[in-house]
């Protein structure tokens, strides 16, 4: 369990990320729809998010943590097709 | 149910999602761990083709998204300021913005510029984007942003990632940067228009600086003098990822707006920093945020985990504190409507 109230140094941080903390902050800034792409407006862009999503997901299963939330995409990718 | 079954139903329907080529795929993929997410994320466009992205982003997940609009410097060269309901021609509008690629593309060796000039997208209206576009996407989500916008002086443009080898487009990936530069007074332009619709609508600002401080402090101290917009909106202003220096916070927080303008960090830029943590410092502590900056949701968890360690070590602040000061910040930025 996390001390919240030892002043932080390298010695005292907690090794893994303490939900109870995370879930009070805001992200101020983020790019979750991919922004490094700089020849969106060609039909090759197109072609690669798909190739782009695919080698996520290629990844993705090589972890076993992954399947669990496998079994919950299933059903929402079946309705976009 | 049987793993190659599982296997095969979701290759299955996931190659029917590409065969369609619908643009829903990629944000099926963060879809995957924003819901898994417990916080807010703000979610930034950046390119005429992306607003629409983190519409759908938002409207899937409005309790974890805050959506942001706008054009980053990055793709301001798609951009024509040019009056009139037409766009100019695209030889006409990049001869202008670039006069030296034509010259590159006249010389006989120069078939990458040739390619690059190629690669470049019609011309679009400011005017048209600003109608058709930004304002009714602002209007549209009362809670959104404008973001990300800016100035950038480093930047240059790459090469047509459509000849490169590697199959990641990533800019890193790039093989080569022409010496290609949006000019300042073009970048200055596009932001001046959008900060301008963001404070008519109070909306608060995602704002990216790189080796443009001189001119970035100079627009904001304009602004705060002379801006009627400004005197009468409650918008704020984060300058993201924050690469300054001490100087220029000073600077920001003594002689131009200390209400207005907060600071945020991100250890994805801004770990290479030597002088970070003394950075962090001199932002007053109600003027401080932190943010992920990546555009991988499923590192947002660590990279928010690593700038707020980051921040307590600088502050010399408990968790708990900090994580009370950063909630409280973000409140007053996010919420407040006064100044």
């Amino acid at each position: 369990m996390t001390d919240l109230s030892h002043p932080r140094d390298a010695a005292h941080w907690p090794e893994n990320p303490d939900a109870k903390l995370l879930e009070r902050l805001v992200d101020t800034h983020a790019h979750p729809t991919d922004y490094k792409q700089f020849r969106v407006h060609k039909e090759q862009y197109r072609d690669y998010t798909a190739s782009l999503a695919l080698s996520k997901v290629s990844l993705s299963l090589t972890l076993y943590q992954t399947w669990g939330s496998l079994r919950r995409l299933l059903p929402k990718l079946a309705s976009l097709g | 149910m049987d793993l190659r079954v599982l296997i095969q139903s979701f290759m299955s329907t996931l190659k029917s999602i590409i065969q369609a080529g619908t643009l829903r795929t990629l944000t099926s993929m963060a879809v995957l761990r924003i819901a898994d997410l417990c916080r807010q994320v703000c979610a930034m466009s950046s390119h005429l083709h992306d607003q629409a992205l983190v519409k759908q982003l938002y409207e899937e997940h409005p309790n974890k998204i805050i959506p942001a609009f706008g054009l980053h410097p990055w793709w301001s060269h798609h951009i024509s300021f040019q009056p009139g309901d037409e766009p100019p021609s695209k030889q006409e509008h990049y001869a202008r913005l670039f006069p030296s690629l034509y010259d590159a593309a006249k010389d006989s060796e120069s078939d990458a510029m040739q390619t690059l000039l190629e690669s470049f997208p019609e011309p679009t209206l400011m005017s048209t984007f600003l109608r058709e576009r930004l304002r009714p996407l602002l209007l549209d989500h009362p809670n959104a942003m404008l973001g990300e916008v800016g100035l950038d002086r480093s930047f240059r443009i790459p090469y047509s990632q459509t000849d490169a080898k590697s199959d990641r487009s990533d800019f890193k990936q790039a093989k080569k940067f022409t010496n290609l530069k949006v000019p300042m007074e073009h970048q200055l332009q596009l932001l001046n228009i959008q900060i301008d619709l963001a404070f008519e609508l109070n909306r608060n600002v995602s704002f990216h600086d790189v080796q443009a401080h001189g001119a970035v402090m100079d627009l904001l101290a304009s602004l705060a003098k002379n801006s009627e917009r400004w005197k009468r909106s409650t918008s704020r202003i984060c300058l993201h990822s924050f690469g300054g220096s001490v100087d220029v916070i000073q600077r920001v927080t003594k002689h131009i707006d200390r209400q207005r303008i907060y600071f945020s960090f991100s250890t994805t830029i801004n770990a290479r920093l030597e002088r970070l943590e003394e950075l962090i410092r001199a932002v007053p502590d109600d003027r401080l945020l932190i943010e992920s900056d990546y555009n991988d949701i499923r590192m947002n968890e660590t990279r928010i985990w690593e700038i707020l360690r980051v921040v307590c070590e600088a502050k010399s602040w408990s968790a708990e504190q900090a994580v009370s000061i950063l909630q409280n910040n973000w409140n007053t930025f996010s919420t407040s409507d006064t100044l």
